[in-house]
C-alpha cells in the first residue's frame, strides 16, 4: 500500500505542475519551458527557510509561493515583447541560470542540494509516510484543479483562449492582453512553486536535477499527451507518464536501469508520435465527461448534415437602403473621427505622408487607392496597431494619439481585418461574446469568487451576442466551431463580433474580398443597415462597384497621402485617378 | 576575488579562446538550421552524440580504422537529422500551422530524450563512455600558458569549417539559394527554388559541422550517449547572441568571445559560476531585446540583436 501511495503522491505533484502549465500553455497559449524551475524557486525558498532558518511550515510555504509568483511575474514582462523563438530561449535561460545559481550557492547545498528537510507538519499533525502525505497533497491538487477550472471555463478563460488564438484580434475587441498574460503567468508560476514545495517535502530534499529542463519538458509532455487545453487531460498525462516507469519495473519485470531508459524512450517517442498523429492529445480541448456521456447516448445522424450554407438574404428594407449613395454635397455632418497630418515612415517608404481625413457621423466613407497606397496602414495607424511618427487622431473630439488598440476599441472605434481573424477553435457564439464589453466574469476576482455575478453577466453577454448573430443572420450557426464555417460566413461572424464591441466607429478592411457574389450582397445589406443605425463606417475596398453602392463619400489615396475626395463616380471621371487606380490595381 | 597573476589570466583566456572556437562552430551548426528552416532542432544533441559516440564505438568495439569510423559516425549524425526533417519536423510543422515552431521544438525534445535513452539501451552492456584517440593530446607551453596539440588542431579545423561555410554561403549559387530561403521562403518558392530540398541541404551542412565538432569533443572528453546535451545549450546561446542569419565568421567571433568571458569568469568568481555567467548574459540580452521591442526609441540595441 505504501508503494501505491508513493506513486499517488508523485502523480499528484506532477498533476499540479501539469494542470497549471496547461492553463498557461494550453489555454492561454503562453510558452514556458521553465515550469519546473518555478518549482525550484518555491522549493528552495521554503527549504532554505525551514532547514537553515528554522522557520515553521506555513510562513515558509507562503514565502515559497510568493517567491515563485514574483519570479513568474518578472519573467512575464520581457515575455510580453518577445516572439516565440526568443520566448523559448528566455525560459530556457531562466531555467538554466536559476538552477546554476542554486547549484553554486553553498548555503543551498550546491549541486547536492538541500537535505534534512523535516517531515511536513501542519497544525501539529505530522505527515511522515506516503499515505499520510497524500491527504494534504490531494487537497492541494484538487484546489489547483478547481482554481484552474474556474479560470479556464469562465469569461476570463475565454479571453485567455482568444489571446492564444489571435492576440491582435483580442486587443481589437478591447481586451487588455498584457494584464491577462502577466496575471496568468504569475498564477501558474505560483502553482508550480506549490508543486516544488510539495516535492521538497515528499523527497525531504531538493536537488537542482529535480527541477531541470528535462523535468520541465516532462511536464510539457504530460500536457501534450493528455491534451492541451483540457485540464483533466493533464491529470491523465501526469498519471500515464509517472506510472510508466513503475509499470515497466513491476509488471514487465525490467531492471530499474532498463525500466528508466525504456520509460524515457517511450515517453520521448510518445511526444513526437502525438504531435504527428494526434496533436490534440488524448482528451481534446472540448472533451468533458458530460459531453462524452451525451455523445454515447446520442444516436448517430442518418445522413451527414450538409455544410453548404446559403448566405442570409438581406431584408427588403436592407435592399432598399443598399441603393446608390447620396452625392457628396448632401450636408456636412459632425465628424466623429478626425486625423490630421499622419506620418509614418518605414525607412525610405512613406506609408503615411501628411495624411488627413475625417469620418462624418452616420455615414459610410470609402478609402480607395491602388495596391500599396497604404490604406490598411491607415487603419493600423488610426487604431494604434502601428505607432505614428507624427500627427494627431481625435475620436469624438478626444485626442487618442498614442493610445493602445484595446483602449481605442473601448473608446468606441473598432476594426475588422482582411484576413478575418476569427477564433477558429471557439464557437461562433463565443467569437461574438468575447467582444461584449464590461463582462463581470472577465475580471479574475469575479471569475473566482463571485460566481453568481459572473453567471448573470454571462447570460447577458450571451443574449447580446445572439442578438448580433440574429442581425447578421447566423444565429442558427451559433454553436458551430467558427473554424468550420465557410469564408463568407467567417467574414459575417467577424462583423457580428465587431458590432458586439458597441463601437460607434467601424473600420472595415476589405469586407467584400474573397467572398462570392451572394455573400457580397449580404455584406452590403448589413453595412447599409448599420449606417441606418447611426454607425460611422470607413471601408477599405478594392471592388469599386461595392464602394460605389455603399459609400457616401470617398477618399482617394496614393503613396501614403489623400489626393482626392468625392464620390466614386466623380473620382473615376478624373482621367489621372482612373489611370493610377486601374493601371496599378 | 582578485586576479592571481597575468599568466593565470592568460591561461583562462587561452582556454576560453579554445572553448570559444568550439562554441562558435556548434552555434553556427545549430544557428544555420534554425535561421533557414525555422526548426528548433533540439535533437541536434542526438545527432552530435551519434557522430561522436558511434565513431568511438566502432573504433573501440568493431576494430574499424579511425578515418572510416569517423566518416560513418558523422554520416550517421547527418542522416539522422535529415530523416528527422523529412519524417517528423515537416509533418509536425504542417499539422501545427502557426504553432509550428513550438510543435517542432517539443517533438524534437521528445526525440532527444528517446534517442539518448535508446542509445544507452542499445549499448547498455558496453562501457558507458567511449574514448576516441586520434590526434595526440601533447601538452604545449608558450610563456607559461599551456594547451594541447589537439587544441591547435581543433581551433584550426573549426575556423576552417567556418570560413568554408562563409564562402559557400557567400559565393556559390547554393549559398544564394539558402540565403533566399532564409530571407523569404515564399518568394524563394515563387522564383523556382525548391525550399524543401534547400531545408534538407541545410540540415546536411549544419549536421556535418556539428559532427566535426562532435569528433573533436569526443577526442577531448570521452564520448557518451548524452554528450550533446550541454553543447546544444551553448549552441542555442551562441546562435541567438550572434543573431540568426548572421555571417558564420561573426558567429565564430561571438562564440570565441563567449568562451573567453566564460573562461575569465571562472577566474573572477569560481568555475561553478561559469554557467550562471553565460546564461545570465543571455538572459540580460533577452531582457534588453524585450525592452527594445517595448520602447524602441528608448532602448536602442545593435541591429544584430534586434533580429
Amino acid at each position: 500500500m505504501e508503494e501505491f501511495f508513493t506513486h499517488a503522491d508523485v502523480v499528484a505533484i506532477f498533476a499540479i505542475y501539469a494542470i497549471s502549465l496547461n492553463l498557461l500553455l494550453g489555454v492561454a497559449g503562453q510558452i514556458s519551458i521553465a515550469h519546473a524551475a518555478f518549482g525550484a524557486v518555491g522549493a528552495y525558498s521554503t527549504g532554505y527557510l525551514v532547514v537553515i532558518q528554522d522557520w515553521s511550515f506555513f510562513p515558509a510555504f507562503w514565502v515559497g509561493i510568493a517567491a515563485a509568483l514574483v519570479v513568474g511575474l518578472l519573467m512575464s514582462l520581457p515575455a510580453l515583447y518577445l516572439d516565440v523563438r526568443y520566448l523559448i530561449l528566455l525560459t530556457l535561460a531562466l531555467s538554466t541560470a536559476l538552477l546554476a545559481v542554486v547549484g553554486a550557492i553553498p548555503e543551498l547545498g550546491g549541486s547536492y542540494g538541500l537535505r534534512d528537510v523535516p517531515n511536513l507538519e501542519i497544525f501539529g499533525t505530522t505527515y511522515d509516510d506516503p499515505s499520510e502525505f497524500f491527504r494534504p497533497l490531494i487537497v492541494l491538487a484538487l484546489l489547483v484543479l478547481a482554481i484552474c477550472s474556474l479560470i479556464a471555463y469562465s469569461p476570463y478563460g475565454r479571453v485567455l483562449r482568444a489571446i492564444r488564438d489571435d492576440e491582435l484580434a483580442t486587443r481589437g475587441v478591447g481586451k487588455n492582453v498584457i494584464l491577462y498574460k502577466v496575471t496568468v503567468f504569475g498564477i501558474t508560476s505560483a502553482m508550480a512553486g506549490l508543486a516544488g514545495i510539495m516535492l521538497l517535502y515528499f523527497n525531504r530534499s531538493a536537488q537542482p536535477g529535480a527541477f531541470d529542463l528535462a523535468v520541465s519538458m516532462q511536464i510539457i509532455a504530460m500536457v501534450v499527451i493528455g491534451g492541451a487545453g483540457n485540464l483533466l487531460g493533464s491529470i491523465l498525462g501526469a498519471t500515464l507518464l509517472v506510472l510508466l516507469e513503475p509499470f515497466l519495473q513491476d509488471v514487465v519485470n525490467m531492471s530499474p536501469t532498463n525500466a528508466a531508459l525504456t520509460q524515457l524512450t517511450i515517453y520521448g517517442a510518445l511526444i513526437a508520435a502525438f504531435l504527428l498523429v494526434r496533436p490534440q492529445g488524448l482528451l481534446p480541448e472540448s472533451w468533458t465527461p458530460a459531453a462524452a456521456v451525451r455523445a454515447l447516448r446520442r444516436s448517430p445522424p442518418e445522413r451527414p448534415e450538409s455544410e453548404e450554407v446559403a448566405p442570409p438574404k438581406p431584408s427588403p428594407r436592407l435592399a432598399e437602403t443598399a441603393g446608390p449613395p447620396p452625392t457628396s454635397d448632401g450636408g456636412n455632418p459632425e465628424a466623429v473621427l478626425e486625423a490630421s497630418d499622419l506620418k509614418k515612415y518605414f525607412g525610405g517608404i512613406h506609408a503615411a505622408d501628411g495624411l488627413s481625413l475625417r469620418l462624418p457621423r452616420g455615414r459610410v466613407t470609402g478609402l480607395i487607392g491602388p495596391n500599396g497606397a497604404g490604406k490598411t496602414t491607415v487603419f493600423n495607424l488610426l487604431t494604434g496597431v502601428i505607432p505614428l511618427d507624427e500627427g494627431k487622431v481625435w475620436l469624438h473630439g478626444q485626442d487618442i494619439t498614442g493610445w493602445t488598440l484595446n483602449r481605442i476599441a473601448n473608446a468606441g472605434m473598432a476594426r475588422s481585418y482582411q484576413d478575418v481573424r476569427i477564433y477558429p477553435r471557439m464557437s461562433v457564439l463565443e467569437n461574438v461574446m468575447i467582444a461584449v464589453p464590461d463582462q463581470p466574469g472577465e475580471r479574475l476576482p469575479n471569475a473566482l469568487f463571485r460566481r453568481i455575478r459572473t453567471h448573470e453577466g454571462e447570460k447577458e453577454a450571451r443574449q447580446k451576442a445572439l442578438e448580433h448573430l440574429e442581425f447578421v443572420g447566423l444565429s442558427a450557426r451559433a454553436d458551430k466551431l467558427a473554424g468550420e464555417l465557410a469564408f463568407g460566413e467567417q467574414k459575417v461572424v467577424a462583423l457580428a463580433r465587431l458590432l458586439a464591441t458597441e463601437a460607434e466607429v467601424l473600420l472595415l478592411d476589405e469586407p467584400a474580398s474573397g467572398i462570392d457574389i451572394d455573400w457580397v450582397e449580404t455584406m452590403l445589406g448589413l453595412i447599409a443597415e448599420l449606417r441606418e443605425r447611426g454607425k460611422s463606417i470607413c471601408v477599405v475596398e478594392h471592388n469599386l462597384h461595392v464602394v460605389e453602392r455603399i459609400a457616401d463619400s470617398v477618399y482617394f489615396m496614393e503613396t501614403g497621402t489623400i489626393t482626392a475626395e468625392g464620390t466614386v463616380r466623380e473620382l473615376m471621371q478624373q482621367e489621372r485617378l482612373a489611370e493610377v487606380y486601374f493601371g496599378s490595381a | 576575488m582578485p586576479i592571481a597573476s597575468l599568466t593565470e589570466t592568460l591561461q583562462f583566456a587561452s582556454d576560453g579562446f579554445i572553448n570559444g572556437a568550439f562554441y562558435g562552430l556548434i552555434g553556427l551548426s545549430f544557428g544555420l538550421i534554425v535561421a533557414v528552416t525555422g526548426r528548433f532542432h533540439f535533437a541536434w544533441a542526438v545527432a552530435f552524440a551519434i557522430s561522436g559516440y558511434f565513431a568511438a564505438y566502432l573504433i573501440n568495439h568493431n576494430q574499424f580504422a579511425i578515418l572510416p569510423a569517423v566518416l560513418i559516425g558523422v554520416a550517421g549524425g547527418v542522416l539522422f537529422s535529415v530523416l528527422l526533417e523529412l519524417l517528423v519536423y515537416r509533418p509536425v510543422a504542417r499539422r501545427a500551422g502557426p504553432n509550428a515552431l513550438l510543435g517542432v521544438f517539443v517533438a524534437s525534445f521528445g526525440i532527444t530524450i528517446a534517442g539518448q535513452a535508446l542509445i544507452q539501451l542499445i549499448v547498455q552492456s558496453r562501457i558507458a563512455s567511449e574514448p576516441l584517440n586520434w590526434i595526440p593530446i601533447d601538452s604545449q607551453d608558450v610563456g607559461g600558458v599551456t594547451f594541447t596539440t589537439l587544441d591547435i588542431w581543433a581551433v584550426g579545423v573549426f575556423w576552417a569549417c567556418a570560413v568554408l561555410t562563409w564562402a559557400l554561403l557567400r559565393f556559390t549559387p547554393l549559398g544564394r539559394e539558402i540565403e533566399a530561403v532564409r530571407v523569404n521562403p515564399m518568394m524563394a518558392r515563387v522564383v523556382g527554388i525548391r525550399t524543401g530540398r534547400t531545408y534538407v541541404v541545410v540540415f546536411v551542412i549544419g549536421s556535418l559541422l556539428g559532427g566535426i565538432a562532435a569528433i573533436f569533443f569526443a577526442m577531448d572528453n570521452a564520448a557518451t550517449a548524452d554528450m550533446g546535451t550541454e553543447p546544444v545549450f551553448y549552441a542555442f546561446v551562441v546562435a541567438f547572441l550572434a543573431g540568426l542569419g548572421s555571417s558564420p565568421l561573426w558567429i565564430m567571433l561571438v562564440g570565441t568571445l563567449l568562451g573567453v568571458v566564460e573562461g575569465l569568469s571562472a577566474e573572477l568568481f569560481s568555475p561553478q559560476w561559469q554557467t550562471v555567467v553565460v546564461f545570465g548574459i543571455l538572459l540580460a540580452l533577452l531582457v534588453i531585446k524585450a525592452a527594445h521591442a517595448w520602447r524602441p526609441t528608448v532602448f536602442r540595441i545593435p541591429a544584430a540583436l534586434a533580429r
